[in-house]
Formats: C-alpha cells, structure tokens, sequence
C-alpha cells in the first residue's frame, strides 16, 4: 500500500501521525481517567478544561504535582482523588491535550440552584423528611407538620430535638451532593429540648422502631430501657401550635415528664398536672397523655 | 524507508479497520431511557421489580415510587427516606430499603397502594455523620439471610460532635477528629483516607431473615456498593480503587474474611493496633484476595451492583453476572472460575458504547427479558434516569465469550458462535499487578507482553486454546481479541478480557 503513495503524501502523513498520536493518547487518557468529572467547557464535577488549561498554561510541572497530590481547593467541590498512579509521561499527555484542546474556547456558566425546590415531593405539606440536620444526631428526621410547625426528630437518641416555626427545611446543601453538608432550618426555634422528657435512664437502652404514617403524619414509636412509647405530633386547629400525644407501654406508676420551657410558647394539658415544668399524667392517663404547645 | 512504509502501513490498515467497526452493540441491544415524573431529583439509588412486573424505584431525596412499564404510569409508595442506596421487594405491599441510618421495612398495610409503615429492620450499626457512610443492600441469600454492605469515611471531613453507636478508640484521638474545616487539614493525614470509627462501618453484616440476629460478616471492604448473589449463590461485593486498593474489584464474600481496606480492621474482636501502622507485609498476608481485579480506567473505575441474568434471558449468558460502573460507558460481565476452591475469573466487558452511557448504578431484570438500570452520581462521576436494555434476539445474534477457563498451561476461551479462524490475527495477551499499599490506587505492575506460544481453535470453531511457556499467578491477564469476528461475521461484544489468575490448574 505504501508504494501507491507520493513520497510528499507519506511525509505529509508522517508528519500527521506524529503530532496527532500523542494528541489522540492526551485526548482518550482524558476522556478515560478525567473525563468523568471534567468537561470540556463548564464545571461539573470538578472544573472544566479551560477553566484548567487557564490554571495550568506554562505549567506543566505544577499540573503534575497536583494531579499527584490533590487538595481541597473550592467549598463545596469535591476533592480529587490522586492521580499519580498514572505516571508522568501520562499526565504530561493529559496536560498537553488540555491546553490544545481548549485553546479559544469560552466557558459555559452553569448555574447551581435547587431545580426541584418546589417540586410536589418537597412541598407537600404535611411532609416526613429524613436528612442530615443541625444540632441533633446524624439519624435525624424533619418533619413539617403543616405550613407553619416543623420538628426535628433523632432515630438515634430517640427523642425530639427541637421544633421551629416558618418555612420548613432548606435540604439543598445536602442534597446538591453527596451529604456533606446539613440541611438549614427556616424558620424560629420555638423549642428545644436538651433531653428526652421521658425519666430515662443514661444507662436504658434506646432503640428506634419506626413509625407509622396517619394523615402524611408519623407517630414514632421507640423502647427507652423497658417502656415502649409511641409519641405522635399533630396541628392544634387555627394554627395555635401542636398537639404532642404519648403512649406509654410498661411504665413506672410515678412517670413524670421534666419538659423544657418553649419560646413565646406555653405548655397545656388536661391529662394531668403541671409543676412548674415537671408534669404528672393523672392515673387514668398514665398510659395515654396528650400535652399541647401552644402560642402565649 | 521500507520500515517506516511498514508502520505507516500498519497505521494505515488500522486507522481503516477502526472504521470498518462500527459500535456492535446498538445492533444486538436496544437502549432506552424512561422519561421520570417532574418533579423528582432522577438519582436512583435502589430498585427492583415486583411480582406483577412493575418496578420499585427509591430516588436521592427519599421517594420510592412504582412504574408501571406497560402503562408508563409513576405511583408514590413512599417518600422522605434518607439516601436510600437499596432497594429489595417482599411483595407488592412490602419493600426493603436500605437508608443511611437504617434498613427500613415499607409495608402498604391498608392496600391503598401507599407504605403507611416505616419498619426499623435493622440500625444496630454505627454513624458519625461523615458524608461519606453511605449504606448498602440489602442482598437476600436462598434461605431469606438479608446481607448489608456499610461504607467507611472519608478523610474529605472529619466527624460530627454527635455520633449514633460505639465509637473506637483506636487511630487520632476523637478531639481531632471532630475538627471542621482548615482546622481539619493537619490532621486528616492522620485519620487515614478512608476511616471505620463508627461500628461496623468497611463490614458486612448478615441478618437473620426475622430481622433480629445481627452478625458482622466479613470486613476490609472500602466503598461496597455493590452487594448481591450470583446464579451459583456466591455472595458478591464490589469495591472502588483508592487507599489499600490498586484497583476496583469484586469480591466473593466468605465469613470471617478480611478483604484488603485495613480502617475497619478495628471492628475486629481482639484488635488493638492503628491498622495504619501494622507492616504491610502483615496486612497482605491477613487478606482475602479478590476474585476479580477490574483495571481503573479500562473497564471499571467504581463499581456497583452485581446481578445475575435470569435463566432464559440474554440467550447464551443467561445465569452470568453483570456488575455496573459509575465511570465507564459500560457494565463488566463475570465469568467465575474458581480452582481448588479458590475464587477468580474473568471480567469482560458488556454494553461498551456510548448508547448505555456512564453513571450505571443498579440492575434488575423484569420477566419480559428487560435489563433496567437506574443511574446515579451524587455529584461525582455518573448520570441520572432509567434505562432499560432490550437484547435483540436470536436474529440479532450475541457473539461473546461464554467460557474463560484456566489449565496449566494457558486458558481455554469459549465463544457462543464458531469463531472465524483467519480473524484470530489480532489476539494479543498482557499480563500485570498491582501493589497493595496505603497511597491511591495503583499503576499497573510489571506490565508486560505474554508470548501466546500456541494459539488452536477448534474444529467446532468455539474453543480457543492458548498456550504459554509460564503461567505466573497473582497477575491480571488481559487477553486482547481485536477484531475477532464469527465465522457469520458478526462481530465480538466484548473484545477484552480481564482474568484475575490466583492459581493455575
């Protein structure tokens, strides 16, 4: 085949082959090893090619030591993961196909914003959301009770954390990624309980059992030590505040709940008596007691 | 010159087959994404199918919906679930999901088509709310045994003051381990790159099928997100290349073994010492080696799911394994070979093209011989949606490799459709390793070309016999068959095959 070709054509070809070939080697070890999170002309995983050709023109050996040895750079990105096992002569391919692949290139602007915000499946209302939360144990679960009363319970401690009024959760932090992040209250704490009010034993062991879905709202149910609860939140009407409903199994006969004093919010209950902030159910309720958390 | 001639020659006469060979696959598989309702963040994090052929989906914001393939209709069944990474049916009322916190028990109890039960089925494992504890499974054993696969932590963050269950003391003291930010940096080196300081995370633990017994299983798993069992009820888990790991792999999962990522070596009754400072040579000798080495960059670069093909699907590699991958246009298809007992075998390429696309996260297969994959990345390397893949057909062909069996020699490969001889010129055999070591990943090890000293088909045409003059163990054979065709001149759907040799017969 190479006799029917002018001795010019096979020098012209020759020439093509030689700088094409390393080009082509650069081009798949890209598309092969950094592709995945490299595009060509906008962020994605990680930044694009021109946004690294811009970085690393005339800098081959600084390109070669972060591939080696990656940093967290950018918050919220993701760090790298090293490339070293690739080799020099490797990387030095990549390097030299992302500088002549982007050569007058523009990048592409990629906005980062939460398309499915409000989306059916984040705004129904009520709504059981489990999610990293702040200031609670990393079984957390978020619930919105209607529009208004929002509540943080902890599958893992077994007790609520605390309650908030406004607009529920903001879970993008968490979601825009792989969770390393917690959601964001939005919203006021009205209430915060720094332990169970439940006289649980350091010592008793806690387990989480689930919950059960009645009207889109959970009531939870958990063992502390011996006794099992089941502890349900529901909307008072005209948006007054909550309704907190306990169902005891194995109880003490003294059972008296140490509650937490709310914010611009009262404790009620005709189920029993109030001390201050300790309550007694009375003996016909001692298994079942519900406690209000109503707006002063 | 009449050298160079030559190699221009060559360049010339392969530049011109590349283009004879058109992408084999689209003309054996058809590939088709499945639109997903508005409104729903299209990661798929779990899915499998119901009795009836309908599809159990769990997607990255907590919804787990039904999809109706021969109507197209998408129903709720559940909603708000944390991360849910798997998904295993019961029945058409009841769903296994596997969550971040906990395997959940989804049970529709009224019939009105919705789960109003959230069942904790098993949370007895340990969270320090690093991002990086995913949860994986659960895998179902013949006699109802639920397998669960629990990532490690990343040293991308350290742990939160609040953690839920047993904390181990072994490794930088928790003070240090709490600290946020640039106050992290100095330390993370220290915590090692991926860490187990929560219980039982880099373990399997096997549940009883009541839910009540827990046993941690095996251990020295990394990033497991692939769990489950083949034809043969080999108990399957893939791992993802990074510290202790040269490269990916999938491992056949036996009680009480140590698979190679040291940090969950804690977890261990007895262990005492910073894993990160017990001689490598110990932790070599400690370990499992795995049953299938999956070459970073060339076939798998983060493996998921293995599934088994049901018996009457995909014609001739029905009962096979197929694994999936986030980085690579392509799924691995794995042919067991085990010898004396000891687990290996062949990974081979399967849907390499650009119409499966990356980000292949789960499988399962529907009664009408429909693969479906749900795709995820979590914002790494991946995509998103539901594919379903659809064989041909016998008219279609499917001319693959069935069989890779090692002898003493060399191997025997077995091919579904008589090979045509005078395209056996470009087989070609590489073989390499890798180190076992603490640093990311690791290049290929003594790459070297094998010089095939007998190459002999068949008079059937579908055994091919390869011989060597050595056959050194603890290497990964990677037998290149370009442009092998059938002797009805289809093309080869996989034309690499990666073999893990542990030992020769």
């Amino acid at each position: 085949m190479p006799d029917i070709l002018s001795r010019r054509a096979l020098l012209a070809t020759l020439a093509a082959v030689a700088t094409a070939l390393p080009g082509q080697d650069g081009k798949q070890l890209f598309q092969s090893f950094c592709g995945a999170c490299h595009l060509p002309d906008r962020v994605h995983v990680g930044p694009s090619a021109i946004e690294i050709a811009g970085l690393y023109r005339g800098k081959r050996a600084e390109f070669l030591a972060w591939c080696k040895a990656p940093s967290p750079k950018r918050k919220g990105v993701i760090q790298m993961p090293p490339m070293g096992y690739l080799g020099d002569a490797k990387l030095t391919a990549i390097h030299r196909h992302i500088l002549a692949s982007t050569v007058g290139q523009k990048e592409v602007v990629v906005k980062n914003a939460d398309r499915f915000r409000a989306s059916p499946s984040m705004r129904r209302r009520p709504l059981v959301m489990r999610i990293f939360m702040p200031d609670a144990g990393p079984a957390a679960i978020a619930v919105a009770v209607n529009d208004d009363y929002h509540y943080c319970f902890d599958a893992g401690a077994c007790r609520l954390r605390y309650v908030w009024q406004g607009d529920f959760i903001d879970g993008w932090p968490v979601w825009r990624a792989n969770g390393n992040a917690l959601a964001k209250i939005v919203g006021d704490i009205v209430l915060r309980e720094p332990r169970s009010p439940l006289p649980v034993q350091q010592s008793d062991k806690r387990k989480f059992l689930g919950y059960r879905l009645r009207a889109g709202l959970p009531t939870f149910r958990y063992r502390l030590g011996e006794v099992r609860v089941e502890e349900r939140i529901t909307p008072l009407p005209g948006g007054r505040g909550l309704a907190r409903r306990f169902r005891l199994e194995g109880a003490p006969r003294d059972w008296r709940l140490r509650l937490t004093a709310p914010v611009g919010m009262t404790w009620r209950s005709g189920d029993g008596e109030f001390d201050g902030l300790e309550f007694t159910p009375a003996v016909s309720k001692r298994a079942e007691f519900t406690l209000t958390l109503e707006q002063k | 010159m009449s050298c160079l001639r030559g190699v221009l020659g060559s360049c010339i006469l392969a530049a011109a087959l590349a283009a004879q060979s058109p992408d084999p696959w689209p003309a054996a598989f058809t590939f088709e994404n499945v639109p997903i309702p508005a409104g729903i963040d299209p990661q798929i994090g779990g899915l499998d199918a119901l009795p009836d052929g309908r599809l159990a989906i769990c997607f990255h914001r907590g919804e787990v919906m039904i999809f109706d393939p021969a109507s197209g209709a998408w129903q709720r069944f559940a909603e708000g679930l944390h991360e849910p990474l798997g998904l295993l049916v019961e029945s058409a009322a009841s769903l296994l999901v596997m969550q971040r916190a906990e395997l959940t028990r989804l049970r529709d109890t009224d019939g009105d088509g919705q789960a109003d039960d959230y069942e904790t089925v098993y949370d007895g494992f340990g969270m320090t709310g690093n991002y990086h504890e995913f949860a994986f499974g659960p895998a179902r054993d013949a006699a109802g045994n639920l397998y669960v696969a629990l990532n490690t932590a990343s040293n991308g963050a350290g742990v939160r003051e609040e953690i839920r269950g047993a904390w181990s003391p072994i490794g930088l003291a928790r003070d240090k381990m709490t600290a946020r930010g640039r106050a992290w940096e100095p330390f993370k080196q220290a915590a090692g790159r991926m860490y187990a300081r929560a219980a039982w995370r880099g373990w399997v633990v096997k549940l009883s099928p009541d839910g009540e017994t827990a046993t941690p299983f095996a251990c020295g798993f990394r990033s497991p997100d692939g769990i489950g069992f083949d034809a043969e009820g080999r108990l399957l888990v893939t791992d993802n290349q990074g510290d202790w790991l040269g490269t990916s792999k999938v491992h056949h999962v036996k009680r009480g073994g140590f698979y190679g990522h040291v940090a969950s070596l804690v977890w261990r009754p007895g262990w005492t010492r910073n894993p990160l400072e017990v001689p490598v040579a110990e932790l070599d000798e400690l370990r499992m080696p795995a049953m299938g080495l999956l070459p970073h960059g060339e076939l798998a670069n983060s493996p998921t799911q293995p599934v088994a093909i049901p018996a009457g699907v995909f014609g001739p590699l029905a009962r096979q394994t197929l694994i999936g991958d986030m980085d690579q246009h392509t799924l691995v298809r794995f042919l067991p070979d085990p010898v004396a007992g000891v687990s290996q075998g062949a990974a081979i390429p399967f849907l390499q093209t650009a119409a499966l696309g990356r980000g292949n996260h789960r499988m399962t297969f529907t009664a009408d011989g429909s693969l479906w994959i749900g795709k995820t990345h979590l914002s790494w390397a991946g995509a998103e949606g539901l594919v379903r893949v659809r064989w041909r057909g016998a008219a279609a062909g499917l001319f693959a490799v069935d069989r890779v069996r090692v002898t003493q020699r060399g191997f025997v490969l077995g091919f579904t459709e008589p090979v045509a001889a005078a395209s056996l010129g470009g087989v070609r055999v590489r073989a390499h390793r890798y180190h076992y070591h603490k640093a990311y990943g690791s290049p290929k090890v003594d790459d070297h070309a094998v010089a095939v000293v007998s190459n002999a088909l068949d008079e059937s045409g579908t055994t091919l016999v390869l011989e060597f003059d050595e056959l050194p163990a603890d290497s990964v054979y990677t037998f290149q068959l370009d442009g092998l065709t059938s002797r009805r001149g289809r093309a080869l759907l996989g034309d690499r095959i990666y073999y893990t040799l542990l030992r020769a017969r």
